[in-house]
């Protein structure tokens, strides 16, 4: 097996590491706090959702209905008021307010969004065509005349029309199929139609959403809730962090080559403690050049950081990532963030278990430097193709020989499909096995992986076999 | 969630919505009335017959006026279009029936009576609206009574927007036949 205890290739300068944190309270206590917070935020989500469908009930909403005509007009009431309150949770999910992502971390926040989007759509749709049947059967119409009819009868049924052409737009190119075929540059562009789409569908909701009008319960519900997702995405989105990077001064320090393909990106400011970021979160990206200052990328912090610095190790994808390889010392940056709930703070056992697959290196090296705990205590497992062309694996051992911990790096392709260990290890092992013989104290300690998804996957699976809880597995997925 | 936190909030959705629809089976006419301090009647001319349909009004019925406006001449029944309205009875009362405004929460169809060119009366004939929209005629027609008008500001209705719209088009419809 190519595991090693030692060092390979000291050739590079020694990486000045720092201190690492004091003994951090591990107490299940804390878990019992978050899931409390995270039921508070949910319940708040889901009341509202209750409240829009009271308050329709109580107006009569469901009492009307005696036949097909009334049914649909209920529908299409119904369906706008919880589609448009899903429609601003979403908003909300995707603008990175920092309250959330405590409790959440960005990649679920991320994933509950997209999960929300084809309901909203279809729900959307059902309104749609509710308002034009329903109208059409009063007047013995055709759909579609109806429809054209319609535009000149309905009070701003035109943008309503322009907002649901959008989301229409925006759905369709975010499923699969569509996102393997755009850039990720054209798909973004598309998706901020989704605001477009949101701004679109507010008048005729005021001028016809009889839900609203002349209903100052439900008029003082609805401004509420659309200026705190607005005043949510103004700040944290847009303004907080132009005016974080200007104060600390954010810029390329120095850009140095890890290996073939990835480089680290120095990024100097003053007093960066202000941050509050700590190992294991991940920062949005910016770099202010005439060609790149539109498109910001994720980039996990690959160091601890410090007062006066914050370095990124970033692979090379084929992408803008590759054009960021070549970015210039000097170049100005703004950063968003710090994000993600792949940090110390989760833990809440003696033992820890960091696993790393290629570029997922970096949240694993930072949290290897800084995280609190004795020798022998931390195992550090990095999966690479080629040990001698793989980023920041000195530095690992590095951290590794000063803190005592244990090191194994797995080298190779894959020992068969669904495996994540490499051809080197015992064939008569599952993975399962494979991983107690690396780490005995599997089960009961705080594992932390990061790379690739299908990786993430397999190890999990493995970690659940040997008997690790599922709430001491902590994988962050980087949903773009 | 946890567990007992889903069960919480299956226990709150119940209670909502067996109180909701309870509530709203009552609801009805509730919440389409006037959102700020309603005009009163006393700009209104002085000429206007107080019918002033205050209960709901479609239990008020009226006489349906067929399409032949009932001043008509019945003493002439040749084909030629002679009965013209005489201009030497400026104050003849004279009636026209909308023709239906099927629109989504019901059908709208009223008759105007005016005395000379002043609108005296509006009676609903039909005044569908479903989930308390009801409510809304009696106000419509006063507002369209001080407007003279079939079309007029109704700022100071709460709701009711496709209500109005299907109102305003019956009354400019019968408007339009005198």
């Amino acid at each position: 097996m190519a595991t090693t205890d030692s060092p390979q290739g000291m050739a590079a300068a020694e990486y000045p590491l720092v201190e690492p944190n004091p003994k951090t309270a591990l107490s299940p206590k804390r878990w019992t706090l978050l899931n409390r917070s995270q039921d508070f935020v949910e319940a708040l989500g889901y009341l509202s959702i209750l409240w829009v469908i009271f308050t329709f009930l109580i107006d009569g909403g469901a009492n009307q209905i005696n036949d097909l005509h009334s049914t649909l007009g209920a529908l299409d009431r119904l369906t706008a008021l919880v589609a448009t309150d899903l429609l601003l949770i979403q908003l909300l999910l995707i603008a990175r307010v920092p309250w959330l992502d405590k409790l959440y971390g960005h990649d679920r926040a991320t994933l509950t969004h997209k999960k929300l989007g084809k309901p909203v759509l279809y729900m959307i749709i059902v309104h749609f065509l509710a308002v034009v049947w329903g109208y059409a059967i009063a007047e013995g119409k055709n759909v579609i005349d109806e429809y054209f009819s319609l535009l000149n009868v309905i009070p701003d049924l035109i943008t309503a029309s322009i907002a649901f052409a959008l989301m229409i737009l925006v759905v369709v190119t975010s499923i699969k199929i569509a996102r393997k075929k755009l850039s990720y540059e054209a798909w973004y562009l598309v998706h901020l139609f989704g605001y477009g789409s949101v701004m679109f569908a507010i008048p005729h909701q005021i001028s016809t959403g009889i839900d609203i009008a002349g209903k100052p319960l439900a008029q003082t519900f609805w401004i509420s809730a659309y200026l705190f997702v607005a005043l949510n995405i103004a700040w944290f989105r847009l303004l907080s962090p132009i005016v974080f990077s200007a104060g600390h001064k954010l810029q390329i320090g120095k850009v140095v080559r890890e290996s073939s393909d990835s480089v680290s990106l120095y990024v100097n400011g003053k007093n960066l403690k202000n941050f509050n970021a700590t190992s294991g979160q991940f920062f949005i990206l910016r770099i202010i050049t005439p060609t790149q200052w539109w498109r910001a990328h994720p980039f996990s912090i690959s160091a601890a950081p410090t007062d006066k610095q914050i370095r990124f190790t970033i692979g090379n994808r084929g992408d803008d990532t590759e054009l960021i390889q070549h970015v210039k010392p000097g170049t100005r940056v703004i950063l968003e963030g710090p994000y993600g709930v792949f940090t110390e703070d989760r833990r809440t056992k003696d033992h820890v278990i960091l696993i790393a697959a290629g570029i997922g290196a970096p949240p694993i090296r930072a949290l290897a430097e800084s995280i609190a705990a004795k020798p022998g205590d931390v195992t550090i497992i990095y999966r690479v193709r080629d040990k001698n062309d793989a980023p920041l694996v000195d530095e690992l051992n590095q951290i590794a020989k000063k803190r005592g911990f244990y090191i194994h790096i797995l080298e190779g392709n894959r020992r068969h499909p669904k495996s994540w260990l490499p051809k080197s290890a015992n064939d008569n092992f599952a993975d399962d096995r494979v991983l107690q013989t690396l780490a005995p104290k599997v089960s009961k300690a705080d594992v932390y992986i990061c790379g690739p998804a299908a990786f993430t996957h397999a190890v999990s699976n493995s970690l659940l076999k040997a008997g690790t809880p599922a709430n001491q597995i902590h994988a962050e997925e980087f949903a773009w | 969630m946890r567990k007992s936190s889903q069960v919480l909030m299956g226990a709150i959705s119940l209670v909502a919505v067996t109180t909701g629809v309870q509530v709203g089976a009552n609801a009805k006419g509730s919440s389409f009335g006037p959102g700020g301090s309603f005009p009163t009647t006393t700009g209104t001319p002085t000429s206007s017959p107080t019918k002033t349909p205050t209960g709901t009004p479609t239990t008020s019925p009226t006489v349906k006026p067929t399409k032949t406006p009932t001043t008509k001449p019945t003493t002439k029944p040749t084909k030629t279009p002679t009965p013209k309205p005489t201009q030497t009875t400026p104050s003849s009362t004279v009636s026209h029936e909308s023709s239906p405004v099927y629109y989504r929460f019901g059908t709208v169809q009223l008759t105007v009576t005016k005395q000379g060119s002043q609108i005296t009366d509006i009676v609903m004939n039909q005044a569908g609206a479903s989930g308390g929209r009801a409510g809304a005629f009696p106000y419509l027609i006063t507002l369209a009574k001080q407007a003279q008008s079939a079309s007029f500001d109704t700022s100071m209705m709460g709701g009711a927007t496709y209500t109005t719209n299907a109102f305003m088009q019956a009354l400019g419809d019968a408007l339009s036949q005198f």
